[in-house]
């Protein structure tokens, strides 16, 4: 698969990017469309994997980076299914505030991200972008996006 | 005992008679305003059904008007068709024949230059006639008339001309003359307003009519024009906004009918409808776009037979001066498919028109030719082709539409008694109850079960027969009897007494054990009120195990989706019966 193979050579958050700018030489809608690679899938798994505030901190800001120079626009954060178990079900990770949250099903998820609630919920997406704006884009788990 | 006092004792039991029948006389007639407000509701219903089926015989008779209506003017726009450009018809008849005429060898040069001249004087303005001349000016090598007809053919429809002869040449098997107008058709288009018959040359290409350098030429154009347009994100847009909506012509009906409790007691129940009905579309597509990409497309044994498919739908299309009869026509067709309802005419007009429109772009005619391949008139084997190239609109249309429909579930499936739920519930006045089904299901019975025992118990308390209250007077008065009677008439005063109060107590036993009965009958009333919020609790909570069931069902065969678009994709241009004629020469023998 080429895609797993990306995603194994890409896991490398600070081998440096070789790849960046690549996207954005495309027009901007087409560069925010533009699949997201394995680094990202990386990241976004880890941030929520227990890991100290500093080193958490380094990594939201590698995907802020990231974004701003492979898809010309940063997200306030992801939503994406809680894999912890009960009684949570899915989570938000606030890339700016660097806060990670997880919710059970009673609990009340702060604006925009509340909204992509019932898109982590169907497991359909690996993950959620929630941008300031109040724009959803759901990941695939092939990486594409939903735009 | 005196008479002042039999006389009060007597009135007493009057007034508690009195108070007795009245009491009856209470629960009678709160028994006949249930009765008199069962009646009212059923009346309500029924003046409702009424309504309806008034309305809905309105609407019946408005759309049979319509039709006949519709009918009407299609006979009559026909007609005009007919009177106006059916000279044209007898032109496209003999464009074809007289090809096949050349074929065969039976039609004589004389018969042919003939009537070619006859239609010429018979049809002023119609390109196709001095085409027609130059051909049998050709046959019969005439050079220079042929050069006139021809030039008189491009002066009146340059496009259709080219088109026109690129094929026929190609037919002749003259390569490179046909590459020749080829090239002179594509210079003359703009791929921002190119004309309705652009779908022919998409036609040529699925059917390889114009050989491997014509489709290598044409093939370049349409490449260079596609990236060229594909810049614009408005238009790109555009074509995403066009396979949005065949997403939302496959949505499928509501599923109110095998949900009628949930749909009854859930405020959420439009929104779970809506998502199930969208992720039905699913199964629709799958079930559309599989059979077009496992479709086995023949080609025409002979190349002659494919070009000459393409140019008599080349020569059959209408000319500009036809159009708006023919939109007339379709609008009228249009009702008439719908039934007579216009507003549903209107909305599948609006693909209609978009065949009908003179100027499209060329992405917007790579849509139509996959989504309306009757109405621009392709064929299957294009259509797939078609498909094939839109392929990245038709996935972002697809992904968009399953995100929205996602993004409409409710967070939070709630049920709601309202106090007109059921008749016990207006006889309680029972609150408005609300609970989540979140919570498991024995917690939320005991919880309506609660409310309703809360809501009702100040009401059967009130029914309660109140012995301390009741009891007070007759205490009085048989103590002051007593005290009055037994000093005057000894122990005939004690007995007197006693009997007076014994008479008393049992009207006042009577009275209690007709509240006790009418608190039975209301305790009776609301245990029925209870059960049947409870059944309706009950039947709506299993009713959302089902719709989830039904829901995930659907919803999972978004990826199935997802992977026939990729096929689709790589499916059209393989398949193209061009391809399996270059890779056998021979069968070009007619070339």
């Amino acid at each position: 698969m080429e895609f797993a193979q990306r995603r194994r050579v890409e896991t490398r958050l600070d081998a440096g990017t070789p790849t960046q700018d690549r996207q954005l030489q495309r027009p901007p809608n087409q560069a925010a469309r533009a699949p997201r690679h394995a680094g990202i899938f990386e990241a976004v798994h880890r941030i929520d994997a227990g890991l100290d505030e500093a080193t958490r901190a380094q990594l939201a800001q590698w995907i802020r980076d990231e974004y701003q120079s492979q898809f010309g626009d940063v997200p306030l954060g992801f939503f994406a299914r809680c894999h912890l178990g009960p009684p949570y079900v899915d989570h938000r990770l606030d890339l700016w505030q660097n806060i990670v949250e997880h919710y059970a099903p009673g609990d009340t998820v702060p604006e925009p991200f509340a909204r992509a609630r019932m898109l982590a919920r169907t497991g359909s997406y690996d993950f959620i972008e929630v941008y300031a704006s109040g724009e959803l884009k759901p990941v695939l788990n092939d990486g594409s996006v939903v735009a | 005992m005196s008479v002042n006092e039999a006389r009060i004792l007597h009135r007493i039991n009057e007034v508690q008679s009195a108070v007795t029948s009245l009491n009856q006389g209470v629960i009678q007639v709160s028994g006949q305003v249930a009765h008199v407000g069962q009646r009212a509701e059923e009346t309500r219903n029924d003046l409702q059904q009424l309504a309806r089926d008034f309305a809905d015989f309105v609407k019946r008779s408005e759309r049979i008007a319509n039709i006949q209506r519709a009918e009407t003017r299609v006979g009559v726009v026909e007609a005009q068709l007919e009177n106006q450009f059916g000279h044209h018809n007898v032109v496209r008849r003999f464009a074809t024949g007289l090809l096949q005429g050349f074929d065969v060898g039976l039609v004589s040069e004389e018969t042919v230059r003939a009537v070619s001249e006859q239609l010429m004087v018979q049809n002023p303005r119609y390109w196709l006639a001095p085409v027609l001349v130059a051909l049998g000016a050709w046959a019969s090598d005439d050079q220079e008339l042929c050069e006139r007809g021809i030039q008189e053919g491009f002066r009146r429809s340059p496009d259709r001309t080219s088109l026109f002869l690129a094929l026929v040449l190609r037919r002749q098997g003259r390569r490179d003359s046909s590459v020749r107008w080829l090239r002179q058709y594509l210079a003359a288009q703009d791929p921002h307003a190119l004309g309705r018959n652009f779908a022919v040359i998409l036609e040529c290409i699925s059917q390889g009519a114009f050989g491997p350098s014509g489709v290598e030429i044409v093939q370049e154009r349409l490449d260079a024009w596609r990236a060229q347009l594909l810049t614009d994100e408005d238009r790109q847009q555009a074509q995403v906004g066009r396979w949005r909506a065949e997403m939302d012509r496959h949505v499928g009906p509501s599923a109110q009918p095998n949900f009628p409790r949930l749909a009854e007691v859930s405020p959420q129940w439009p929104q779970m409808d809506a998502a199930l009905s969208h992720a039905a579309a699913h199964g629709a597509l799958i079930t559309k776009y599989a059979a077009l990409a496992a479709e086995e497309i023949t080609p025409q044994d002979r190349i002659e037979d494919a070009v000459d498919d393409i140019l008599d739908r080349l020569v059959r299309e209408f000319d500009e001066e036809e159009l708006p009869l023919r939109r007339e026509h379709a609008e009228h067709h249009a009702v008439i498919r719908n039934g007579g309802d216009l507003d549903a005419a209107r909305r599948d007009l609006d693909s209609d028109l978009i065949a009908l429109e003179q100027k499209l772009d060329y992405l917007t005619i790579q849509s139509e030719s996959a989504l309306n391949p009757g109405k621009i008139g392709v064929s299957r084997a294009t259509q797939r082709m078609a498909v094939s190239s839109c392929h990245d609109w038709f996935a972002r249309a697809h992904a968009t539409f399953c995100g929205d429909y996602r993004q409409g579930l409710p967070t939070d499936v709630q049920a709601v008694f309202e106090t007109t739920h059921n008749t016990a519930g207006v006889v309680f006045k029972l609150p408005r109850w609300t609970g989540s089904f979140t919570r498991p299901m024995p917690e939320l019975e005991a919880d309506l079960a609660g409310h309703w025992d809360r809501a009702s118990r100040p009401f059967i308390d009130g029914l309660a027969y109140n012995w301390g209250r009741k009891v007070i007077a007759p205490v009085v008065v048989l103590l002051l009897a007593l005290l009055i009677l037994v000093p005057t008439a000894g122990v005939a005063g004690l007995i007197i007494t006693m009997i007076g109060g014994g008479i008393w107590f049992l009207v006042l036993y009577i009275q209690s054990q007709a509240a006790a009965k009418l608190q039975d009958a209301v305790r009776e009333l609301l245990a029925r009120g209870k059960q049947d919020s409870l059944q309706q609790l009950r039947g709506a909570g299993a009713e959302l195990i089902d719709w989830t069931s039904a829901f995930r069902r659907e919803d999972s065969r978004e990826p199935q989706v997802r992977a026939l678009i990729g096929d689709l994709a790589t499916a059209g241009a393989a398949a193209s019966p061009y391809e399996r004629r270059v890779a056998d020469p021979g069968a070009q023998s007619g070339a």
